[in-house]
């Protein structure tokens, strides 16, 4: 597709805030998610007439920006393997009550979440993806990231319900 | 279907999803199930919660700003999807025709073939040091007995917390680079670093250029009369080290 300079910008003005957040709960600080932000769109604008149909955009670029983490991720460390094909659901005893928290707080624990479970997490809460297209963003089997997101909001509320009366502790599938 | 199959539905189930078959006969089963209604409840309003938890993470004022500034500078458009007319077209390729004939009577350097060059002795030589020394003044004068004439070289500010492994030179087009090796665990990164070079494609002012080269990644910036190219580096490292708050810190 071809990219002028108010196409570019209404790109930009449509997608650059959820890709910082995105990028913000990946790389858990200001610095690396704005330069994450900056450097897909820079790539964006060298690369869009590789985009066969503006309908890919908004996919195009959070799939660049995760792979552009994943991939200096990789080199620090292995990733380790979760067994998650199958659901784990919550007890309705665990969830059936309405919990009230701050957004702070739950952005908070939201970080506490391994990477694994956030990254879906982060695109459903988002909301603009639907879980196909997260799929494709991750590169994960549709099952899979369903999985991740059921298991990874479990993860949240556990987190979360502990969180009002002791400090946010990191949370492990095994404590699950 | 029974609760767990229900639940099972409803809990992939998002507010303005489309509503499937199987998500309608679940939410027909929960209105007749106070318990799973109870937990559905709980679930949509803790979602509500999330979503805007993560709206809320604040945005930059700047970032915007700077993704459109930026584009201005690295946009780069194949001529062929350019608006452009045949005439302007074919002028462009009588220019390129006789760039062409003026680079092969008077050849310049090129950026791009520089670091093409360090890169490849970079990663290409063992041993790949000349002196292996953490001592950034032993260094500089094992570098003066080479060339007595050369300044001294000092460490880019981002880099000063990384262990200095040694150094080598290598000949570009008879001038000397230095190359810096500084490890970060086993990783090796080299920093090559030439000065008063004019190239035609040189890396913009403290402002680095990222670029696969060779299958390395690198990126390189331009400082004074230096010019660097780092390689070995994840680009979240080098990120974290050289940019504060949206802005680069490179001098040395």
């Amino acid at each position: 597709m071809t990219v002028d300079d108010s196409t570019f910008e209404q790109i930009v003005n449509t997608h650059y805030q959820g890709l910082y957040r995105f990028a913000f709960t990946l790389a858990h600080s200001e610095a690396p998610a704005f330069d994450l932000t900056q450097e897909t769109f820079r790539k964006f604008a060298i690369k869009a007439h590789q985009i066969d149909s503006a309908s890919k955009v908004k996919t195009w670029l959070f799939t660049t920006l995760y792979r552009e983490f994943i991939d200096t991720r990789r080199r620090e460390s292995r990733s380790q393997p979760l067994d998650d094909t199958t659901y784990e659901l919550e007890s309705v005893a665990e969830a059936d009550q309405a919990q009230k928290f701050d957004a702070s707080l739950a952005r908070e624990a939201l970080m506490k979440i391994e990477e694994t479970f956030r990254a879906p997490l982060v695109l459903f809460y988002l909301q603009d993806h639907s879980y196909r297209e997260i799929a494709e963003i991750l590169g994960l089997p549709l099952g899979t990231v369903m999985s991740r997101i059921s298991r990874g909001r479990a993860m949240l509320r556990e987190l979360l319900t502990d969180r009002s009366s002791s400090p946010v502790a990191s949370l492990s599938v095994a404590a699950l | 279907m029974n609760a767990e199959e229900a639940k099972k539905a409803l809990s992939v189930y998002r507010s303005g999803d489309e509503v499937t078959s199987k998500v309608a006969d679940a939410l027909a089963y929960a209105r007749a199930n106070p318990q799973l209604t109870r937990w559905f409840t709980g679930k949509e309003s803790f979602d509500r919660q999330m979503v805007d938890a993560v709206a809320g993470i604040p945005v930059p004022r700047d970032l915007r700003s700077r993704i459109l500034g930026e584009r201005k500078v690295v946009v780069l458009r194949p001529w062929w999807r350019q608006p452009v007319s045949y005439a302007a077209a074919a002028l462009i390729l009588g220019l390129v025709g006789l760039s062409g004939l003026l680079l092969v009577a008077q050849p310049k350097e090129t950026f791009a073939d520089y670091r093409k060059t360090v890169v490849d002795e970079s990663w290409g030589r063992a041993p790949h040091l000349d002196l292996e020394s953490s001592d950034m003044d032993e260094v500089n004068r094992w570098l003066a007995g080479i060339d007595s004439t050369a300044a001294p070289i000092s460490i880019p500010a981002g880099l000063k917390d990384m262990t200095l492994h040694g150094s080598r030179t290598v000949d570009w087009k008879g001038q000397r680079v230095v190359c810096l090796c500084f490890l970060q665990g086993a990783r090796h990164m080299h920093l090559f670093v030439t000065q008063d070079r004019s190239f035609v494609d040189a890396p913009r002012q403290a402002m680095p250029d990222y670029e696969k080269c060779n299958g390395w990644k690198t990126v390189s910036w331009t400082q004074g009369n230096r010019t660097y190219v780092l390689t070995g580096m994840n680009y979240i490292t080098f990120l974290k080290k050289f940019r504060h708050s949206g802005h680069w810190v490179m001098d040395s």
